[in-house]
């Protein structure tokens, strides 16, 4: 987790003009801002009266210009930028399965969230994440999903006033 | 005088003081935490400061901020790992100073150096502060929108694995920004139809999502690492040689770590990146360095704690943000109905002189804290991340949630976090896109008035100096760091090649 001072000063040995990832990554961020650049037509007209201003489309449309001229340059960045070792060794990490069930749960936990209703989002949470991520001392999870969601719900519930959803159970704190 | 005393009035108070302690203790907690960062830990405060008043709020993020960065050097010293990036550069003569059994020296000389080079920068921020705003009051719109083009332009050399990818990550933020109605026309713009975005994305789900989220994704790839503590006695007060020895390098370093604060976008962490090779340049004994020599540690510990008083000059004076923190205190900020800018310091002085006083409190807190009470912060490390990152998602969630009491919030959150998950990946950082997303709206009004003003003419707009500098100094920071890089590459092949000719 070191930083280092790279200035660029390495000269570069790759061989390669243009680097695979790189472009499918230029390619992805230029598509979506033709498609945004798309959505930028489909504005409404404004009014003849402030036809001379600065058009609600002209903004966003040249920042999209810029974004895409950017994105030209990743293909060849690998030629130029010396902290791009550093890309290559964060993108050729393996994601193991744990992050995308973590994901998968997360989301499906949101999703059932206005069904369920914030108090039991919260101890499905600190229930089933830690389990998840390969906490095997089941007797400390359940101490942890009882004492750490009380904890939450009485801080923000009670003292702080955030309304908490009820959910299909009507579990209301007030 | 009578701004002054309101100020301290109105941070001198039960609340305030206990909020400040709290806001200290939190900071040292997520700066020791790898991982868990500042910028991480004022986004989850947002929401849940919105029922205090402005000042006990802000000065609370303050404090987090000030002792977050302080906190990032105890893990760097009795771990090596950095608690946050900005400690990085500690943790290269931190550690070997620990390993040899000098962690509580490490400690003391870390300690002192954030106390005296914050303390000092936060002077800095409370003379030149009111000089910048006085000038900022002549500004125009172009003139505005100058600086605040420049300030993007500084992403390309923020801290980060690509100049490009901080720009592109900062047009991505500004995109982000434009969603909602457009203020001059009434226009909808990327809406899609989703009736919650015609005022806008709210900022903080996209800041939680960006910061919690992603990283937490992050962290679940490494959710089995354990760290080993340098185990050692308490901390201990530099002594009288390593006070004179490091007396230089403290003062160099305050000044860089200040000069970079103040530069939009500029944050703790390259302040900490040049104080070290400026200290190492400097030294009498460069070659000490890497093996435990005190200003190793002095260096980047006073140049990144001053950079969190200079990053507070522009954020106040100007509203455009200093660092990536400043960028989530200007958005708390603006959460609460407060514009900050030249106006605020015109109008409420006491604002500033509060901000400066909760600062210095939170500065004298840490260094207490910090004596007392290092080798407890650094126990933190040894809760398990198994237990640890589901509280940062339930808390997420709740922030996300309770800014508006809406899912849809948390959806936002989500998706932040996820794209943020994968834009981390491939180098895109989430500093940048925050920027972007602070000043995107700023940057739009500006152009337009500008524009307006100036006839739709970008040319007589230049011929006013201010806007024809700050362009200038635009291109410098867009070109500077890349024409740089190629000179040295050049001169190093140069060597390369007579070297081999002498061979």
């Amino acid at each position: 987790m070191q930083q280092t001072n790279s200035q660029g000063d390495e000269p570069r040995q790759n061989g390669r003009l243009i680097d695979l990832s790189d472009t499918v990554v230029a390619l992805i961020i230029i598509a979506g801002c033709a498609f945004l650049y798309y959505q930028t037509t489909q504005f409404e007209e404004v009014s003849t009266l402030l036809g001379d201003n600065v058009l609600p489309s002209d903004f966003p449309r040249l920042v999209l210009y810029i974004v895409g001229a950017l994105a030209l340059f990743l293909p060849f960045e690998h030629r130029f930028e010396s902290r791009w070792k550093k890309i290559k060794e964060s993108r050729s990490e393996r994601i193991p399965m744990r992050t995308f069930a973590t994901m998968a749960l997360v989301v499906a936990i949101l999703a059932a969230a206005p069904y369920l209703g914030t108090v039991l989002v919260i101890v499905l949470s600190s229930l089933l994440l830690p389990l998840l991520w390969g906490e095997r001392r089941l007797w400390l999870v359940l101490i942890y999903a009882a004492l750490f969601s009380a904890a939450i719900v009485l801080l923000f519930a009670v003292v702080l006033k955030v309304h908490f959803e009820p959910g299909m159970f009507g579990i209301q704190i007030r | 005088m009578d701004a002054l005393l309101t100020g301290i009035g109105l941070v001198l108070t039960p609340t305030n003081i206990l909020l400040i302690s709290a806001g200290v203790i939190i900071g040292i907690l997520v700066g020791a935490l790898p991982g868990l960062s500042s910028p991480m830990a004022i986004a989850l405060l947002i929401p849940f400061t919105l029922t205090l008043d402005v000042v006990p709020a802000i000065s609370m993020m303050a404090a987090l901020y000030c002792a977050g960065t302080y906190g990032g050097s105890i893990t760097a010293i009795l771990i090596n790992t950095p608690g946050a990036p900005p400690a990085a550069a500690t943790s290269i003569d931190g550690y070997p100073m620990a390993q040899r059994g000098e962690a509580a020296r490490a400690l003391g000389l870390a300690t002192y150096a954030s106390v005296v080079g914050g303390i000092l920068s936060l002077f800095i921020f409370l003379f030149s502060a009111p000089l910048l705003a006085r000038v900022a009051l002549s500004f125009t719109p172009a003139e505005y929108f100058a600086l605040s083009v420049f300030a993007l332009s500084m992403l390309a050399s923020i801290s980060g694995r690509s100049s490009i990818r901080n720009l592109i990550s900062g047009g991505v933020g500004v995109l982000i920004s434009l969603v909602g109605v457009h203020l001059t026309t009434g226009v909808e713009r990327f809406t899609f139809d989703v009736s919650a975005f015609t005022d806008g994305i709210s900022f903080v789900p996209v800041l939680i999502g960006l910061f919690a989220i992603a990283e937490l994704l992050n962290q679940s790839m490494t959710a089995n690492r354990a760290y080993e503590l340098v185990r050692g006695k308490v901390m201990q007060l530099p002594s009288l040689q390593d006070l004179k020895s490091t007396f230089g390098t403290l003062m160099r370093s305050t000044g860089i770590g200040t000069f970079i604060g103040i530069l939009p976008a500029e944050g703790a962490t390259v302040a900490a990146i040049m104080g070290y090779n400026e200290a190492k340049r400097w030294s009498k004994t460069p070659e000490k360095f890497g093996t435990g020599h005190p200003e190793g540690i002095v260096g980047p510990e006073a140049a990144n704690n001053s950079a969190t008083g200079g990053a507070m000059v522009p954020t106040l004076a100007l509203g455009i943000p200093g660092s990536a923190s400043t960028a989530l205190i200007l958005a708390a900020l603006v959460t609460h109905g407060i514009k900050p800018g030249p106006h605020l310091l015109e109008k409420t002085p006491e604002f500033l002189y509060a901000i400066f006083f909760s600062m210095l409190i939170a500065n004298f807190a840490f260094f207490i804290v910090g004596f007392g009470g290092a080798k407890l912060f650094a126990q933190v490390t040894l809760i398990p991340r198994t237990f640890l990152w589901p509280a940062v998602f339930v808390f997420s969630v709740i922030g996300a949630y309770s800014s508006a009491s809406s899912f849809v919030d948390v959806w936002v959150m989500l998706v932040a976090g996820l794209v943020g998950f994968v834009m981390l990946r491939h180098g895109f950082g989430p500093a940048p896109l925050i920027m972007g997303l602070i000043l995107g709206k700023l940057v739009e009004e500006t152009f337009s008035q500008a524009m307006i003003i100036h006839d739709n003419n970008m040319l007589v707009m230049m011929q006013r100096p201010i806007v024809a500098l700050l362009f200038v100094l635009t291109a410098f920071s867009l070109f500077g760091p890349a024409i740089a890089a190629y000179r040295r590459r050049r001169k190093r092949i140069k060597q390369l090649e007579a070297t081999e000719m002498g061979e």
